[in-house]
């Protein structure tokens, strides 16, 4: 259990960097780093199907579209994308204890305690029948979020 | 682990009785400076090869043959300057290289070599293999971003964009292979197939022996191997996203590079052509390792010597016929070839094309 805190210390450091730091090609490195470490933890937990998942997708897919979408910007006119004022901070404190609401009581106690194996075949059945509006809304939920930085990054027009 | 192999070190910590940790750390270490071996000895194997296509000499000073001519390419390379031109972006600069370098430390992890020979095994191993490739691209991106040179610039981005699109009918293909299986890790994909050609998945039906050559033409750009090497095209891009490298740093790209070629003619070798099984099952024990050992790198050593070749007889494409080639020709195939073997896989019972010749 003693590596799994390092991980987790590590995504949050990197998750916090990859909001506050200002050069967009950092924060890429720091998204790189941090897909990485939750892949990590991922295959710690045994989960190894989700963990390929994460490194294959995000890693091999989200990050190099970001990064296309991050040549096209003009980086040295707008330096710094984001304006950091109390209203951001406030809203993102209100979207984050959400989002941890839900996550708490969506998790099914008895996998707090003890711990779960699940095969591949049970959980590719589970995930085209029960789960199926979940994971379509996921991913819908994903697809914004690429639209969303796409658009931060594309910066304002003068 | 389904079949229940047991990796040798921990075979040898049961046996003189310690923990297994300190000896995997130190076998996954001499593991990854044999890889780098294998990698150094493909520079000279490359150099040699295309002398004798292009009735030249080769290396022939260094010791006998020449053989050892990446000793002191390697001494070479330590020794000199660490160059860092104008206009580079300093931290960029140095973490691209060790992005490629991750590539070769994560890949050695999941290599099956024998019975006993590999370092671990999980399921979605393989799958593991072609996640883990996509650093690699990233590496390549960011060394030719941060030269802040239009040539290793545009060789970063012709990476990056031959990486993403050469990765969809590779696991693709992949796919195939899982469904003539039933498993996702190399060690079982390697088990479902034995030592007998006929028993080889490359000659299970017609479509996995179609799946097998696209298989190869994306391994081969994946590693930006010719004719795919337009991320560092000497003729074009002076030589591409590492143009502005020396020294060390060049090192680590050239060395990846070399290595990741063994490992993906590896990787080709075990889901394709058998993998480590003999054909024949006479032996045990230690013998039987270094037999299986000995037949898996024969056979990558045969792939391996066909990309070479392919290096010094091909032309190089051009940028849209480069993507024209995986999108509109390699994606449908590896897509029809998936669905052919899966309803071969429902027609014929799971039988290979020997054992449907064999019945009738």
């Amino acid at each position: 259990m003693g590596s799994m805190f390092v991980f987790l210390i590590l995504i949050i450091i990197l998750s916090l960097l990859s909001i506050f730091l200002n050069n967009i090609i950092y924060i890429v490195l720091s998204l790189i780093g941090l897909f990485f470490n939750l892949a990590f933890i991922y295959m710690s937990l045994d989960l190894e199907f989700l963990g390929i998942v994460q490194l294959m997708v995000n890693m091999g897919g989200v990050v190099v579209l970001i990064l296309f979408s991050i040549l096209l910007t003009d980086q040295e006119k707008n330096p710094k994308l984001l304006k950091k004022n109390k209203k951001n901070y406030l809203l993102a404190t209100i979207a984050t204890s959400f989002f941890l609401f839900i996550i708490m009581k969506s998790i099914p106690e008895h996998t707090l305690k003890e711990k779960v194996e699940i095969p591949l075949t049970v959980l590719t059945k589970y995930l085209i029948t029960n789960f199926l509006l979940s994971f379509e809304l996921a991913s819908f939920v994903l697809l914004g979020v690429l639209i969303l930085a796409v658009t931060l990054v594309r910066g304002v027009k003068s | 682990m389904d079949q229940g192999l047991i990796p040798f070190y921990k075979i040898i910590a049961d046996y003189i009785k310690i923990s297994f940790v300190p000896l995997a750390i130190i076998f996954s270490t001499i593991f990854l400076l044999l890889l780098f071996l294998i990698g150094a000895l493909g520079t000279y194997a490359e150099r040699k090869i295309s002398a004798d296509i292009q009735k030249r000499l080769g290396p022939n000073r260094v010791g006998p043959f020449g053989l050892f001519q990446f000793i002191a390419d390697a001494l070479k390379m330590i020794l000199k300057q660490n160059l860092m031109p104008k206009g580079v972006n300093s931290f960029l600069f140095f973490i691209a290289p060790l992005f490629a370098f991750l590539t070769i430390t994560f890949s050695i992890l999941v290599l099956p070599f024998s019975d006993t020979i590999f370092l671990i095994d999980f399921s979605m191993s393989a799958y593991f293999l072609v996640a883990i490739s996509s650093l690699m691209g990233i590496g390549i991106f960011l060394g030719g971003y941060a030269s802040g040179s239009t040539w290793g610039l545009l060789g970063g981005v012709r990476g990056a964009c031959q990486m993403i699109s050469y990765e969809v009918p590779l696991v693709i293909s992949l796919f195939s292979i899982t469904i003539l299986s039933g498993e996702t890790s190399l060690q079982g994909i390697n088990h479902a197939q034995s030592g007998m050609p006929f028993y080889w998945f490359i000659f299970h039906n017609p479509f996995s022996f179609i799946s097998f050559f696209i298989f190869f033409i994306c391994i081969m750009a994946e590693t930006n191997r010719a004719p795919f090497d337009l991320p560092e095209s000497e003729s074009e891009l002076v030589s591409g996203f590492h143009t502005e490298y020396s020294g060390m740093k060049y090192a680590f790209f050239a060395i990846s590079e070399f290595s990741q070629v063994f490992v993906v003619s590896l990787v080709a070798s075990v889901l394709f052509l058998g993998g480590y099984n003999l054909p024949l099952n006479f032996f045990d024990g230690v013998l039987k390792n270094i037999l299986q050992l000995i037949t898996l790198f024969l056979k990558t050593g045969t792939l391996y010597f066909f990309i070479i070749v392919f290096r010094w007889t091909l032309p190089r494409l051009k940028a849209d016929q480069l993507i024209t080639l995986s999108w509109k020709y390699l994606t449908p195939i590896a897509i029809f070839c998936l669905v052919g073997s899966t309803c071969w896989m429902v027609f014929f019972n799971g039988k290979s094309l020997w054992e449907v010749c064999l019945f009738f």
